[in-house]
């Protein structure tokens, strides 16, 4: 662990947690600085940031727990975060608590306090809580706590000196940190007691460990948290203890007439409003004045839409103008810079068939993933970050709320299916928003559907080029069904609650700009080391598969599918699997193959069709190595054979319709 | 429940997850809550409990026992 600051004596783990939209991300970009790398848990659609410092000899690894609320089963984000405190124990635990919202960040720092880390708070955001005329007693806080409390103002950097001070000096036991947690009221807490010293002697008299605090262990059993419950079960006495926790458990609940997770919760905030109430004055009333005027109008019946339908078009027209821009210069450089001289180069020096492998599939699986992805999802990342940052998200998914749900979904999917417009990539990924898996695997589904620009530009090249704008216009019309119908679908085949939309709304804020360059980069930089070695080995497979002949004699394969069922010219099959690398091949293959007038090949029944099956059928490498990464390689698979199905069944009921009506 | 006005939780009729999301968020029972803002009759409603605010859709806010400063119980929602 010599580091490069020269002698590192030891490493610190520092976990940072806390309530979304705290300021936890500006205070993690300002402890790690551009030495930071995001990507997944394993197995998880959860972002990981990671990130190191140097401070005092000390070699000090950051790592940024998703945003949330509670430790609760209630998402993927709760699960690794309290996995990770409980299993991996980082040294230390630094809770960024808003000041303006103490009741409710505390409920937090309760539980942290409950896991047993040993916590150090940083009371962030207190220059926007004074303003606000909320003035919080620090020192009476950490005396209450029996932790370790910093003021700060991550945005500025203000206390971060001291808060790393203090951090350091928790780790290296100078300060007390884990001060094991808060009594309940009386019945509660006897429950709580009894519950625990069943569960120390069941582990005692088997030898067995929990990776979680027995008194953890106990209160989320009589929260009823199905995951405790599985990991009690494979204890030796677990049967008995998993009753004793039930019967408690409904002992509450007769006591309280509520379920237990809500008596439970219930207790936490109680002290949680005891612990605010004791530290906090106000200086004078709180009043967010400028807010509610600003969300008057933004959530407005009328103008809140307007608002959305102009920030929805500006979006689109930002990442695609700009995307445009990027992609058209970097196609051009490409083709009269890159290629010429790679060819030139590679000539003579390697036989046509590396060559062609080279060139047609590695350089063109690049160039795919660089000249067409990135220029639009860097644009995106940025106009996502501005979104993020200002608070405005929450507004939008407001107004989308009731047209979401009718899909399965609820008002935060609104964004990532926008995207979708665009390009499916970013979609996907937007798809995050959404708080559980299930959720996530809906909207995911329904954002394959939505038609990106690629097979935008094949509806109007096609159809409405030779057939009609009617025509092009009723192919969107289809498709806003079949979105609607596969995310429903999703929403009814797929096991688990649906939940509606519960989501915090932050006040207004100015963005950072440093937070967004660096959220952006982050993310920009886990796409290209995952999606792009997929994009380029994809290229390079479909180019063996033509080198080695495979390809025509598959086209003709399928000519019982493309011309039986579809009734179009066994040739498409060419363009349509090719068109798997780039939906645009699609047109331009078949353009190619029909000598520039695709009349000649199709009648116009024909192209509705073939625009059809492009619209619906296999979204492209890009979008199924998002998907991978996204969803595993499981559901991005079966998503994908999905939507071949999809396509070949109801393209060919088209077909038949279309050659019945005479239209064919 | 209408804007502007406060009631009181008195419980959740709801599933585990849902149930203890709002538990969590801060909608225990015995909470004040002080409805926000609520538009037309398929939105969202925003709230106000424990000094933040929230956004509840319709079918979550309908889960949602209140109980008005003045008057019986009624759910959240429409």
């Amino acid at each position: 662990m010599s580091g490069r600051q020269g002698r590192a004596k030891r490493v610190l783990r520092v976990a940072l947690a806390g309530n979304a939209n705290v300021g936890k991300s500006a205070l993690f970009n300002q402890l790690t600085g551009l030495n930071q790398r995001v990507g997944n848990w394993p197995g998880k659609t959860v972002e990981k940031a990671e990130g190191a410092l140097y401070y005092k000899g000390y070699r000090i690894e950051v790592l940024d727990l998703p945003g949330i609320y509670s430790l609760s089963a209630y998402s993927q984000e709760e699960l690794v975060a309290r996995e990770y405190i409980a299993v991996e124990r980082p040294d230390v635990v630094i809770d960024v608590v808003d000041a303006s919202a103490l009741e409710r960040n505390l409920y937090l720092t309760l539980q942290l306090l409950e896991l047993g880390a040993c916590v150090v708070v940083a009371l962030n955001q207190v220059d926007f809580a004074a303003k606000r005329g909320i003035r919080i007693d620090h020192k009476a806080l950490s005396d209450l706590l029996g932790v370790p409390v910093v003021p700060t103002v991550a945005i500025t950097g203000k206390g971060l000196e001291e808060l790393l001070e203090v951090v350091v000096a928790a780790a290296e036991g100078r300060v007390p940190c884990r001060p094991g947690g808060f009594e309940f009221k009386d019945d509660v807490e006897a429950r709580v007691r009894r519950l625990t010293e069943a569960l120390e002697e069941g582990l005692a008299s088997s030898n067995a460990k929990l990776d979680y605090p027995p008194r953890w262990v106990a209160i989320k059993l009589l929260e009823r948290d199905p995951h405790v419950e599985e990991l009690v079960s494979s204890l030796p006495s677990g049967q008995e203890l998993l009753s004793l926790a039930r019967e408690l458990a409904a002992e509450l609940e007769e006591l309280h007439k509520a379920a237990s997770p809500v008596v439970l919760a219930s207790e936490r905030y109680a002290i949680a409003n005891l612990l605010a109430r004791s530290v906090t004055t106000f200086t004078r009333r709180p009043r967010l004045t400028l807010e509610e005027r600003l969300d008057a109008i933004t959530c407005h019946r009328v103008l809140g839409y307007a608002i959305l339908g102009l920030t929805a078009v500006a979006t689109y027209a930002l990442i695609f103008g700009v995307g445009n821009l990027i992609s058209g210069l970097m196609e051009d450089a490409f083709e009269a810079y890159l290629v010429p001289w790679l060819t030139a180069m590679l000539e003579p020096a390697l036989p046509g068939w590396a060559l062609d492998l080279i060139l047609g599939g590695v350089l063109e699986g690049l160039f795919g993933g660089l000249a067409i992805v990135l220029p639009y999802l860097l644009p995106l990342y940025v106009l996502i970050a501005v979104l993020e940052d200002t608070g405005y998200l929450p507004r939008a998914a407001c107004l989308m709320d009731p047209v979401m749900h009718k899909m399965g979904l609820h008002g935060k999917a609104f964004i990532p299916l926008i995207l979708g417009y665009g390009c499916n990539v970013p979609a996907c990924v937007g798809c995050r928003v959404m708080e559980t898996d299930r959720e996530r695997t809906i909207a995911g589904f329904a954002a394959i559907f939505v038609p990106c620009s690629a097979r935008t530009v094949i509806i109007m090249g096609l159809v409405a080029k030779y057939v009609s704008i009617w025509a092009a216009l009723t192919l969107y019309a289809i498709n806003l069904a079949i979105v609607f119908t596969m995310s429903r679908l999703a929403y009814e085949v797929l096991p688990g609650e649906a939940v509606g939309l519960i989501m915090e709304m932050p006040p207004y804020r100015v963005p950072m700009l440093k937070s967004i360059v660096l959220k952006t980069w982050a993310r920009a930089k886990s796409f290209m080391l995952l999606a792009l070695p997929l994009i380029v080995l994809g290229s390079m497979a479909l180019q063996v598969l033509d080198a080695l002949g495979l390809v025509w004699p598959t086209v003709m394969a399928l000519a019982p599918l493309t011309s039986g069922w579809l009734l179009l010219p066994p040739e498409v099959g060419f363009p349509l699997i090719f068109g798997f690398l780039r939906k645009e091949l699609v047109l331009t293959l078949l353009v190619d193959m029909a000598g520039g007038d695709p009349s000649a090949l199709m009648g116009p029944g024909q192209m509705y069709v073939f625009a059809y099956v492009s619209m619906i059928y296999v979204p492209c490498v890009a979008t199924v190595a998002t998907l991978v990464k996204e969803y595993g390689w499981a559901r991005a698979v079966l998503m994908s054979l999905a939507s071949v199905a999809l396509a070949i069944a109801t393209g060919g009921l088209l077909a038949h319709l279309l050659a019945w009506l005479g239209w064919m | 429940m209408e804007q502007g006005e406060e009631a009181i939780v008195r419980g959740v009729i709801a599933g585990y997850a849902v149930a203890r999301r709002l538990a969590d968020m801060g909608l225990t029972p015995g909470t004040v809550v002080r409805v926000v803002r609520k538009n037309a009759l398929v939105g969202p409603i925003e709230v106000e409990v424990r000094g933040t605010r929230l956004l509840l859709g319709r079918g979550v806010a309908s889960k949602v026992l209140v109980e008005p400063r003045m008057g019986p119980p009624s759910p959240l929602g429409p």
